[in-house]
């Protein structure tokens, strides 16, 4: 299949100053992150809040200058361009942020929100009203909100304007950064399903960022996992969720709660010991290695590379690599 | 700590230039060639062009401003231009009587304020509290010179009781006769901050009294007293912060109240200065007033830090 | 795990029978006429501008021409509401048109210093670094003078005179505005609208206009009117000094500058015009104090 978006090796200090504006170190959000998206596929990517997910899709956005890497869109590096090559390209990539309250302008109607973007790209106020209009449409949302403002808006509705409004520029890849994490479960599956119905109707390619394993599950066609600013595993769904190598992906996934049974059961063993380690002092080797529960010696040496380790199946863990018994039959 | 203050301190430098720029600024602002201000009417080309060498006019405006700044460093402060004394031999004994008058009304706005305010936030409902509310919001209202002069129409005019201008009677008096001289301009000085004060002593006490730890005080069986003494210690920072910018608008504020009253404070030096146009009097006299103002500022800053913790480290 | 996901109620639809919601502005309006005291500012502030726009029709008088035989008639003459000044003026009617002077001095160098000191708030809050440091500094050092202190200077400097009071009391009122403004941006700047129009390549004027303005507006808005009493009492307060117009031209200040000299003989006659900047700055401050509660509440 083909690639629409290619990235690689991106990745992001933020430098912390101190009071007197010197250097004190920095903190490294994203480190050395590469992926590609297929075309009108969607990539799910999954991790614990803090490990790099948003961020990532901000790299990606350039809302957020990256310290390096590339990020090609139909073999153009996004990152090289400037001034109205890069509002050209922009476009063509748009994002539906996580929270529904703070995402919409709440001075501006709920189809000015919505035609803004068409505004800022040159289109009249007429048009850009029609066109708004349709896509209000498409998300299903009834005519009679069009003038409503925000505040009159449920979480779900405003979600759906912001996808509206994300879709408005007819972009090729839609970014998702926890869109339904701050919706009621129900309402959440409407939004999903909105997601799907729409990614067939208008082609898109989806990059759909969660920390719900099941959101992810259910989205996606490939599946990346982060921890600490890395990728610590990434291959096609079916292959990741039925036959996780790394150990994080395995605590990851032990310790969500069964859906058929409705109630969390306790796991056999606690696979994730101890909090996040500070992305300020990251740990050396592999990051994850603090609270993993087969660490050894060499782990906080050695930074483990991705390696394949089925089809399309790659992971980071010297274990894995190296063939611990243990870590495989879990 | 000390880190928090030195760097006020070091802030306060650059501020404190900027200040002195400003000043130095409205004077350039004064229309005319201040060389006519001095030298009389009909004064030769050469008399004009030797005082405007004398006093530097000739200079590029930077050479000018650090002429003027190294002076003032040196607490010279140049001459009056009507009065031929000293600006600072002026300004000296003026700051003394403005500091004086505002000293008096801190005193009177604070203390009242504070025992308004924590009577309203103890009784909100009562006829008391909303009289002294809406007293509070008329005081906020009041133009202070408006002020003196009813008090000066009620209690100089009509009663007599009291002086209405000066600092002493003519031939002198004691102390309580400075005293006496000192009623009513305090009274018009303090009324703006007594309304702050009572307002936001009500309000912080207020929301002290809502908290857990007073309920838990009250649960424990602690007298009122006790409480309070609480209550006060946690609400300090707060109004110290409040009352400490009031003191610093009693002195800029003092003009106006000085003016009518006659006062020898800064004020009415400015106020007369501006009227016969003795700039150099103007420019020292407001150059002198703001920087105590951020010397008050910057000693708030630094009593705040002492008193509440989580600001130094914020 | 798909079974759990399938389960929907459709909330748009759920939405669409939602009761319609009355105007925000409606809303906020009973908000504000549930305040007693706020309503009966408001009638009388609106009373006293209306009676100063109106002042040639409302009174018989010339505010210039003064009859000596009758200087300084008590409040409550006959012919005279509230007696003469000591030129035996009518004082209501130089009142009503000095009103007009001492009203506008105290209304515009507001919306002037919003104009400006909410240009480069915006300006500091949007850019952050250099340009703000630069903005923001500059304008703690005015601000690091007593209010009434600098304008006396900047007032005295440029010579008296009615606009120039409106301009150093401009210049005293934009630090505090663009303070507000700038804190006021930094936290727009936060929210992911700000995120989302930057990613659909909108330029910087586009933002700060349609995201920006109309979200800090409200918060301007209600600070400004805490302003307009302020600023009021400070012009009268330059004007009382002199720094203002000069006779006969009647304003409040200056009224009372020249009444003062006569307090010994009528000290009512003297406060009289007093009275109206006080009621007038009041009812401003109690307006405002309203309207700053009803309308910081997030809606």
């Amino acid at each position: 299949m083909e690639h629409i978006l290619e990235v690689t090796d991106v990745s992001k200090t933020f430098s912390l100053r101190g009071m007197f504006g010197q250097s004190k170190g920095g903190v490294s959000a994203v480190n050395g992150v590469s992926f590609t998206l297929k075309s009108k596929g969607t990539l799910g990517i999954v991790g614990e809040s803090g490990c790099g997910k948003s961020t990532l899709a901000r790299l990606i956005m350039r809302l957020i200058e990256p310290d390096q890497g590339q990020v090609r869109y139909k073999n153009e590096d996004l990152l090289k361009l400037g001034g109205s090559d890069l509002k050209k390209m922009r476009k063509r990539i748009q994002m539906v942020f996580q929270n529904p309250y703070s995402s919409l302008n709440p001075k501006l109607t709920i189809l000015d929100n919505v035609a803004f973007p068409l505004w800022a790209n040159g289109t009249g106020r007429a048009a850009a009203s029609t066109q708004a209009y349709r896509y209000l449409d498409a998300v299903g949302l009834p005519k009679s909100y069009a003038a409503k403002y925000p505040h009159h808006l449920s979480g779900g509705q405003r979600q759906r304007v912001a996808i509206a409004r994300a879709l408005v520029l007819e972009p090729d890849i839609v970014i998702a950064d926890e869109a339904v994490s701050a919706l009621d479960k129900s309402v959440q599956a409407q939004v999903l399903n909105l997601f799907q119905d729409l990614k067939k109707e208008f082609d898109l390619s989806l990059i759909f960022i969660s920390h719900d394993l099941h959101v992810v599950e259910y989205m996606s066609d490939d599946v990346m996992v982060m921890y600490l600013g890395g990728v610590v595993e990434k291959g096609p769904k079916e292959e990741v969720f039925a036959n996780p190598r790394n150990p994080y992906t395995q605590a990851l996934l032990k310790s969500v709660p069964s859906v058929d049974l409705a109630v969390r059961k306790a796991p056999e063993t606690e696979l994730l010991k101890g909090d996040l380690p500070s992305p300020l002092n990251p740990p050396s080797g592999c990051r994850f290695r603090t609270r993993c529960m087969f660490a050894e010696a060499r782990c906080a040496q050695n930074v483990p590379a991705l390696v394949e380790v089925g089809e399309g199946h790659h992971t980071a863990c010297l274990l894995v690599h190296e063939g611990m018994a243990a870590v495989q039959n879990l | 700590m000390v880190a928090f203050i030195s760097k006020r301190l070091l802030l306060f430098i650059p501020t404190l230039f900027g200040v002195s720029v400003i000043v130095f600024l409205m004077l350039q602002m004064v229309p005319g060639d201040p060389v006519n201000t001095i030298v009389p009417a009909d004064a030769t080309e050469e008399e004009r062009m030797r005082v405007t060498r004398e006093l530097g006019l000739d200079k590029p405006i930077y050479v000018q401003f650090i002429y003027w700044l190294v002076h003032m460093f040196q607490g010279d402060m140049g001459t009056s231009i009507i009065k031929r004394l000293p600006v600072s031999e002026l300004l000296l004994p003026a700051v003394g009587n403005t500091l004086l008058l505002a000293a008096a009304s801190a005193a009177v706005s604070f203390g009242l304020g504070l025992a308004i305010g924590v009577y309203s936030a103890y009784r909100p409902k009562s006829w008391a509290a909303s009289l002294f509310n809406v007293l509070g919001l008329a005081g906020i209202g009041m133009p202070n010179f408006w002020a003196a002069l009813i008090l000066i129409g009620i209690f100089s005019v009509s009663l007599g009781w009291l002086p209405s201008s000066g600092m002493q009677s003519i031939g002198g008096g004691g102390l309580l006769d400075t005293f006496r001289h000192l009623i009513l301009p305090t009274i018009a000085a303090s009324l703006t901050t007594l309304g702050v004060m009572t307002r936001m002593v009500r309000s912080t006490i207020a929301g002290l009294l809502q908290q857990d730890f007073v309920f838990a005080l009250q649960a424990k069986g602690a007298p009122a007293g006790k409480v309070l003494r609480h209550v006060l210690k946690n609400g300090m920072p707060t109004i110290l912060t409040v009352a400490g910018l009031q003191f610093g608008y009693l002195i800029g504020g003092s003009v106006l109240v000085e003016t009518v009253f006659a006062w020898p404070g800064i004020g009415q030096l400015i106020y007369q200065a501006i009227g016969q146009r003795d700039f150099p009097i103007v420019q020292s006299g407001v150059l002198v007033v703001a920087v105590a103002f951020v010397l008050i500022n910057l000693a708030v800053d630094s009593l705040h830090a002492v008193l509440d913790p989580r600001v130094r480290h914020s | 795990m798909a079974t759990n996901v399938q389960s929907i109620v459709p909330d748009a639809a759920s939405a669409a029978s939602l009761p319609k919601q009355p105007s925000q502005a409606a809303e906020r309006w009973r908000a504000f006429c549930r305040r007693r005291a706020a309503l009966v500012a408001l009638v009388i502030l609106a009373a006293i501008v209306l009676a100063c726009i109106a002042a040639p029709w409302l009174s018989p008088y010339d505010p210039y021409a003064g009859n000596v035989k009758e200087r300084l008639l008590p409040v409550g003459s006959a012919g005279h509401l509230l007696g003469t000044d000591e030129q035996g003026r009518d004082l209501l009617t130089r009142i009503l048109y000095g009103g007009r002077l001492s009203l506008l001095s105290g209304i515009v160098p507001v919306i002037i210093a919003v104009i400006l000191g909410g240009g480069l708030g915006i300006i500091a809050g949007y850019f952050k670094g250099i340009i703000n440091t630069l903005i923001m500094r500059t304008l703690d050092i005015l601000f690091s003078f007593p209010a009434i202190l600098l304008a006396i200077g900047i007032s005295a400097s440029l010579g008296p005179g009615i606009s120039n009071i409106m301009i150093s009391a401009t210049i005293v009122f934009i630090p505090p505005i663009a303070r507000i403004a700038e804190t006021a941006v930094k936290e727009v700047k936060k929210e992911e609208y700000i995120e989302a129009a930057l990613s659909s390549g909108a330029g910087t004027g586009l933002i700060i206009r349609f995201h920006v303005v109309n979200n800090i507006f409200s918060r301007l808005f209600v600070y400004s009117t805490t302003q307009i009493g302020i600023c009021l009492m400070l012009a009268s307060g330059l004007s009382f000094l002199g720094l203002g117009v000069s006779p006969p031209t009647p304003e409040w200040g200056f009224m009372l500058n020249n009444l003062k000299q006569v307090i010994f003989i009528d000290p009512i006659v003297t406060i009289v015009p007093g009275i109206f900047i006080f009621v007038t700055s009041l009812a401003l401050n109690i307006v405002s104090d309203a309207l700053s509660d009803v309308l910081d509440s997030k809606g």
